[in-house]
């Protein structure tokens, strides 16, 4: 970085409990010109207790604890006796330049902040010392710090954190500060248990469903059913006369202009307490009469109809290579056709959506579990045509986030309804609300066309995938085909989109390798080798491109970690040898995330192999064999909790339906048919990650693409049954 | 509406609320006792179990006049400075991820091990089957409830 380090970081005094170091340390691949945002804060208090303020939000991915070891590894701090806070947006935090700025998704936290939060420690240890060698009138040669503490190198003197840090924030940071080698980590890659979990297990760690405030008001909504729905008309009485109910409120939806924003209108119950406003809400939607609008005469049966439809129509493509339609006339003996279809799925938070929100005339303050409150705040201003200095957010630990909290709607509504009622209000969203207004993993077809010539090599490979929003349309077919064309038609969806934990890759991942592995059992040629040929054949073709574009500098960095994957786990597994009757495995590899510049074009890698067992009609699995390249693994035990999470979570939609639609409208509503994994279904898993020193490249959703496939090719080589469509409806699940 | 008197973390509250009020949100609103978690509202993921007279219930499904002089436990009463074998276990093993769902995880475990002190795989997955955790912390769960039934026996 060529900017003086002095401005990274500012220094103020908090009356009486302690010194706070502000910083702004530039996300790692920010080119902006330079203003002063802090965006990291470290307060370090005359008790020694070291609280770390950060703008990334806690979702269960562990990023407090994260972060504060990064923190701790060049502070040379006491990780026990860090505390965390998670920034408020207010006016008093300056514009990130975009509204982008807070925001916590992509599994991102780590990449960006790798260097900064170390180098932020590296600075404020460094002032520390100073400051103790000062006072002991020595040179910081003779001081050491260690747990908190510097120490005289001579004597037996000490001085805590605490004790040095006003006399530390008198001087000037210094210029520069020279990062630990991975040799010297004590705290990076030491298995760390989560700092909140003495929080979690006594029943203290809060949530903003856990929040109140004076004055406040509790809600219940019924949303409008379909996308274009209206109300006919509905009788507020029987709802008014539920004790503790007060009043019904009207709101309006909001247009959605960009991914993430947009909101449905609705009816909110108000009462004084959660449970009036929920029978409230019960009582309204028997009395309501909805006109169910275009969107409500549409179903699966006709999306499915619809997507036939789009076979007849054009496509837009997206990556071509050669030549297809000659490649099949000329050299093809054999041709494969299959096709696979994923579901639209829900997220079931396990925490329901809630917002406590307080609308005046100049100002908004929000209470709220998010991934975005920044971008959330940007939508607001507009919809409530209020200055964004008015806004402040307080953010709150997620009980559970997976792409969920990025949409600002569950917000936006709570603000409107506040803003007519002039009061605090909590509006919490029933299981019902959360199933049935998602933003759902869209629903997609994929029809893939392979090609193999005499010699039995895939020559030509042609995608149509039909999906129901363009996040992840198309696919990246990662393996060498000569001849290769990729098309998408995406397609008017009655439901909502949404990022749902890995976003496209899960979708991408599902129907490539399942058809990588079709072609190579339809080449004769072993799912293994074959993939790891094309995989070579790719880097050969991207190491001759010889052009310099961000692409193929990605590609060949990339495509070492997958070859690397693949004979890692093949060797774990002991792939081709002999099982019993009736036992398989199934392997598949994928990546999440794009490289970039400072990670070294790199992204993380997850292969995974099943082995499954299919018998009498039933299928199971005895294990999953995972093996990862995320670079660095800054917490092997919240990185592996990432993985095993990641897997149970791709699980679940393999055995039970997806969102099924009727009318317009989600046809389940709570868990009971709504089906998510339980312990018993949860099977055996075995992580190993590459053993690397490299930038890490990120963790909370690599493990999740692979899972799907690797199971369907397990079956494959178990029972010779090839399953394309998920839920797997061939056979039974057996612990469904 | 009714008044009610009723003991949780053996402290008795006297309050009015209405008579079909589930125990949970007399818990949460009324009582301010948040550890205790909403979920599904139909007794489907477990996030609210609590201990009545020591055995499991699912707060959610409990309407506060169907309980009569009873004894309820919630995550913040299972011990009195968070060191109960199942809390301790929880935080060794790591098993936590967002959090939300553990209280009524770790309620469950610790009722499972008060009946089976040394639980089989098969008495684990029977105990745990009616709570969900979407972040996947089954594996985890299973390892924590071994220690826990270990340090029990030690």
């Amino acid at each position: 970085m060529s900017l003086s380090r002095r401005n990274f970081i500012k220094v103020s005094a908090v009356t009486g409990s302690g010194i706070l170091f502000s910083f702004h340390m530039p996300k790692a691949a920010d080119n902006n010109p330079f203003v002063f945002q802090p965006n990291l804060y470290i307060k370090i208090s005359s008790d020694n207790i070291i609280t770390l303020r950060i703008a990334e939000q806690e979702l269960g991915q562990g990023v407090s604890t994260s972060l504060s070891m990064l923190l701790a590894e060049e502070l040379e701090a006491n990780l026990e006796t860090i505390e965390t806070e998670f920034i408020p947006y207010n006016k008093n935090l300056p514009d990130y330049q975009n509204e982008f700025g807070l925001t916590t998704g992509g599994s991102g936290s780590i990449v960006a902040k790798w260097k900064a939060m170390r180098e932020a420690g590296a600075i404020v240890r460094d002032m520390l010392l100073e400051a103790a060698a000062r006072t002991w009138n020595t040179s910081k040669d003779n001081c050491y710090a260690k747990k908190s503490f510097i120490h005289h190198q001579k004597n037996n003197k000490s001085l805590s954190y605490g004790q040095l840090a006003e006399k530390a924030a008198q001087l000037t940071p210094p210029e520069k500060v020279v990062l630990k080698t991975p040799e010297a980590y004590e705290i990076i890659g030491r298995p760390t248990p989560d700092l909140k979990n003495k929080f979690v297990a006594t029943g203290q760690y809060k949530y903003s469903l856990d929040e109140e405030v004076p004055d406040m008001v509790f809600a219940a909504i019924v949303l409008y059913p379909t996308k274009d729905a209206k109300i006919q008309q509905y009788n507020p009485s029987k709802t008014l006369a539920i004790p503790g109910v007060s009043r019904i409120v009207e709101f309006p939806g909001t247009p959605k202009n960009a991914s993430f924003n947009g909101s449905e209108a609705g009816l909110a119950v108000i009462a004084d307490s959660t449970w009036a406003a929920m029978k409230g809400k019960k009582m309204l939607e028997d009395n309501v009469k909805w006109d169910y609008g275009e969107y409500g005469k549409k179903d699966m049966i006709s999306l499915r109809e619809d997507f036939k439809q789009a076979l007849k129509e054009d496509f837009k493509e997206r990556h071509q290579k050669g030549d297809v339609d000659a490649a099949f006339n000329r050299e093809v003996t054999k041709t494969l056709i299959v096709s696979y279809e994923n579901p639209y799925l829900a997220h079931g938070l396990m925490e329901p959506l809630n917002t406590i929100a307080h609308v005046k005339d100049n100002s908004c303050e929000i209470w709220a579990g998010s991934q975005s409150p920044q971008y959330t705040c940007y939508h607001l201003a507009k919809i409530l045509d209020m200055p964004l200095e008015q806004f402040t957010f307080h953010p709150y630990p997620s009980g559970g986030g997976f792409g969920r909290r990025y949409f600002t709607d569950f917000v936006t509504q709570a603000a409107l309804i506040s803003k007519q009622i002039g009061l605090p209000v909590k509006v919490t969203w029933t299981r019902e609300d959360e199933i049935q207004h998602g933003r759902y993993h869209p629903f997609r077809q994929e029809h893939y066309r392979g090609g193999l010539d005499k010699e039995n090599n895939l020559v030509v490979a042609h995608y149509r995938g039909i999906t129901t929003h363009a996040w992840g349309a198309g696919v990246d077919l990662i393996y060498h085909v000569p001849n290769r064309k990729v098309e998408f038609s995406i397609r008017d969806s009655p439901l909502h989109f949404g990022s749902w934990r890995s976003v496209g890759a899960h979708i991408s991942a599902f129907g490539r390798e399942c058809f990588i592995d079709e072609m190579a059992h339809f080449a004769k040629k072993d799912p293994v080798e074959f993939r790891k040929e094309l995989l070579q054949k790719m880097l050969d073709e991207m190491t001759d491109a010889n052009d310099n574009s961000d692409r193929t500098k990605f590609k060949k960095n990339q495509l070492p970690r997958y070859l690397k994957v693949i004979d890692t786990l093949r060797k774990k597994v002991n792939w081709g040898s002999v099982l019993p009757e009736n036992e398989g495995l199934g392997i598949a590899i994928s990546d999440y995330g794009y490289g970039r510049a400072f990670t070294n074009w790199r992204s993380s890698v997850c292969g995974q192999v099943a082995h499954v067992v299919v018998k009498d009609g039933i299928w199971e699995v005895k294990k999953i064999t995972v093996v990862v390249d995320c670079g660095t693994v800054v917490n092997p035990s919240g990185a592996r909790a990432q993985i095993e999470g990641s897997i149970y979570w791709a699980l679940s939609p393999l055995i039970y339906p997806g969102i099924d639609i009727k009318r317009g409208q989600v046809a389940q509503s709570n868990f009971h048919d709504c089906k998510f994994l339980r312990i018993d279904g949860a099977p055996e898993i075995d992580i190993s990650f590459i053993s690397s020193t490299d930038h890490p490249t990120g963790m909370g959703e690599t493990a999740v693409p692979t899972l799907t496939p690797a199971i369907l090719n397990g079956i494959f080589n178990a029972s010779g049954i090839r399953v394309r469509n998920i839920p797997v409806k061939e056979l039974r699940y057996r612990y469904a | 509406m009714g008044k009610y008197s009723l003991t949780v973390n053996k402290k008795t509250h006297t309050f009015e609320v209405a008579s079909d009020t589930p125990l949970l949100w007399v818990l949460r609103d009324t009582l301010k006792l948040y550890g205790t978690k909403y979920g599904c509202g139909i007794g489907q993921c477990g996030a609210c179990t609590v201990h009545i007279d020591g055995l499991p219930y699912r707060s959610c499904c409990i309407p506060i006049e169907s309980i009569k002089d009873q004894s309820i436990v919630t995550i913040e009463g299972l011990s009195e400075n968070g060191t109960h074998t199942v809390q301790l276990a929880w935080q060794v093993v790591d098993v936590p991820q967002c959090g939300y769902c553990q209280s009524g995880q770790i309620m469950t475990a610790a009722a499972l091990l008060d009946r089976i002190p040394q639980p089989t795989e098969a008495d684990i997955n029977r105990a745990m089957k009616g709570n969900i955790c979407r972040c996947g912390t089954y594996v985890r769960i299973k390892e924590a409830i071994k220690l826990a039934a270990k340090n029990i026996s030690s």
